[in-house]
């Protein structure tokens, strides 16, 4: 089965928010499908540090499943904004 | 992995049937990406199958496995070098809704693989009624790709049996593909040529003695042949603000990417269509205060005299001399990707263009187009369906900045959503400006 891997930037709703303390919430409210297979940070401008992520998907669900992603993300308290930044194929 | 070699995003595009994952499969395997013991049990399980020509295919998967075990954050779950670059790969998905997140995503496409069957019937299926090859090519362009790497493959096809008369016409109609959409795009495009065999590897990295005939770089070399796309830093300034922070003791601080021209310190740049103006007063990007930002750079800036409530996500940031072009209207050319009825004028779905998402309405449906030749099939059409290309004009229900595409691709591409689906994508042929005052 082919999956979807979308590269996804998590923007802080201030410095304060680490993006550690974003990545625990998003484990808890990630859609069923959804697993993230990657994670990181990245420093942006003046203290915001970006969570980034890398969340596979069943690629046969199409984009409604990335779109549940980022809504379920963008639902938490501590979130700005999500951006989906890329996506490529991961297997056949 | 050499750090030092010039990096290139790579896309890859084509029909699986047409090889693609064999080919990538092989390429990574020439590329010493992965070993000979790996590739030895990948057969055995290519042949458990009954199908020994998944084994390259097969690389890809085990690759996806190692990098998912691995925690890397890197998007590039496939990536090899060859003598003059550093290359990461992506693969373009299959479910053609998720070009959607390609047209709006920020990762920047330098080149582009197109891999096309030469065997009988698969080459014209591809180039057909709905053949995917022609679609793909222009997904490639539209992302803003200008060289392109034709990889003609199964020329060990037994109905291809390594003709050159063969390549030379797969070559001819996919060529003519191209010039149309240098045209209708009004983009110079790069493209080579080359005939290999993914499955045995002919004319990869080794010329191959089955076509003594074709005297062109082979695979590798070809992709050496690409360039390093020049940042369009002599255009107007143009950055779509992602987020806008109240940050203490800092300021307003919007958050973009810098898709063209340069911001430099003490500039006085207008958002639209907020129609506000600030002075920067200074950049940060990664942490790390710069003097000027240059396309490709993620970067927070902090405008003086504005409040946060001033601007909003979709802005754009420009020049007072360049404004970003906010539209009364525009002229898309667009290909109706699926509906599952029919789009009318009068039809109001969500366009997504850089930052922005702004419910349009299809103000006018121009002309039906045949993707194949570009010529009109219908003037003033009543409907247009699944698989149709199209001239359309478009009304946004409220302000919006969109440019044209050949002025500035970035902004002029854009997908149509509704439903939670991609109903369409397209590119900004034209732009009626709103006077602002």
């Amino acid at each position: 089965m082919a999956k979807v891997v979308a590269k996804i930037k998590v923007m802080p709703k201030d410095p304060e928010i680490k993006p550690n303390m974003i990545k625990k919430q998003v484990e808890k409210i990630l859609p069923e499908g959804a697993e993230i297979t990657a994670s990181g940070e990245q420093p942006i401008a003046f203290g915001l540090v970006a969570l980034m992520l890398n969340v596979a998907v069943p690629e046969e669900s199409g984009t409604k499943i990335l779109d549940a992603v980022q809504e379920a993300i963008e639902s938490l308290e501590d979130v700005e904004s999500t951006r989906v930044e890329a996506v490529t194929r991961i297997s056949l | 992995m050499s750090k030092e070699k010039p990096h290139l995003n790579l896309v890859i595009t084509g029909h699986v049937d047409h090889g693609k994952s064999t080919l990538m499969g092989h390429v990574l395997y020439l590329a010493g990406v992965i070993d000979d013991r790996t590739i030895r049990s990948l057969e055995s399980e290519a042949e458990k199958l009954k199908d020994p020509s998944f084994k390259f295919a097969f690389v890809l998967d085990r690759l996806k496995e190692e990098r998912e075990r691995g925690l890397t954050i890197d998007l590039a779950f496939y990536k090899f070098d060859t003598k003059k670059y550093y290359f990461t790969i992506i693969d373009c998905p299959g479910h053609r809704d998720f070009v959607k997140n390609m047209i709006t995503g920020t990762s920047q496409a330098d080149a582009a693989i197109l891999t096309v069957s030469a065997k009988k019937g698969e080459f014209e299926a591809g180039i057909g009624k709905g053949g995917q090859t022609v679609e793909h090519a222009v997904l490639g362009a539209t992302l803003g790709v200008s060289q392109f790497l034709v990889a003609v493959n199964k020329m060990d096809d037994m109905t291809v049996n390594w003709s050159k008369d063969r390549y030379e016409e797969v070559k001819s109609n996919v060529d003519r593909i191209f010039k149309l959409i240098e045209r209708e795009l009004q983009t110079k495009l790069i493209v080579t040529y080359v005939p290999v065999s993914a499955w045995t590897g002919d004319n990869l990295m080794e010329r191959s003695s089955n076509m003594p005939w074709y005297d062109g770089p082979v695979f590798f070399e070809a992709l050496d042949v690409f360039v390093v796309p020049e940042k369009p830093i002599d255009k107007p300034l143009r950055i779509p603000v992602q987020d806008v922070y109240s940050i203490t003791g800092v300021g307003t601080v919007p958050v973009g990417r810098v898709e063209t021209g340069v911001l430099k310190e003490g500039d006085v740049v207008v958002f639209m269509p907020s129609n506000k103006q600030g002075e920067i007063k200074t950049l940060e990007m990664h942490h790390t205060r710069i003097l000027k930002a240059e396309p490709g750079d993620n970067i927070g800036f902090n405008v003086k005299g504005l409040g946060k409530k001033d601007l909003r996500r979709g802005d754009v940031a420009g020049p007072l001399d360049s404004p970003p072009t906010v539209v009364k209207e525009f002229t898309g050319r667009i290909f109706v990707i699926y509906h599952p009825t029919a789009i009318a004028a009068g039809y109001t779905p969500v366009v997504h263009a850089h930052t922005a998402q702004v419910a349009c309405t299809i103000s006018e449906l121009q002309s039906k187009i045949d993707r194949r030749t570009g010529q009109t099939i219908e003037a003033n059409p009543s409907h247009l369906k699944s698989g149709d290309g199209a001239m359309i004009k478009l009304i946004p229900t409220r302000a919006m900045v969109i440019e044209k595409f050949s002025d500035f691709p970035p902004l002029g591409r854009f997908a149509v959503r509704d439903m939670g689906m991609t109903i369409a994508v397209g590119i900004v042929e034209d732009v009626a400006p709103k006077k602002m005052s």
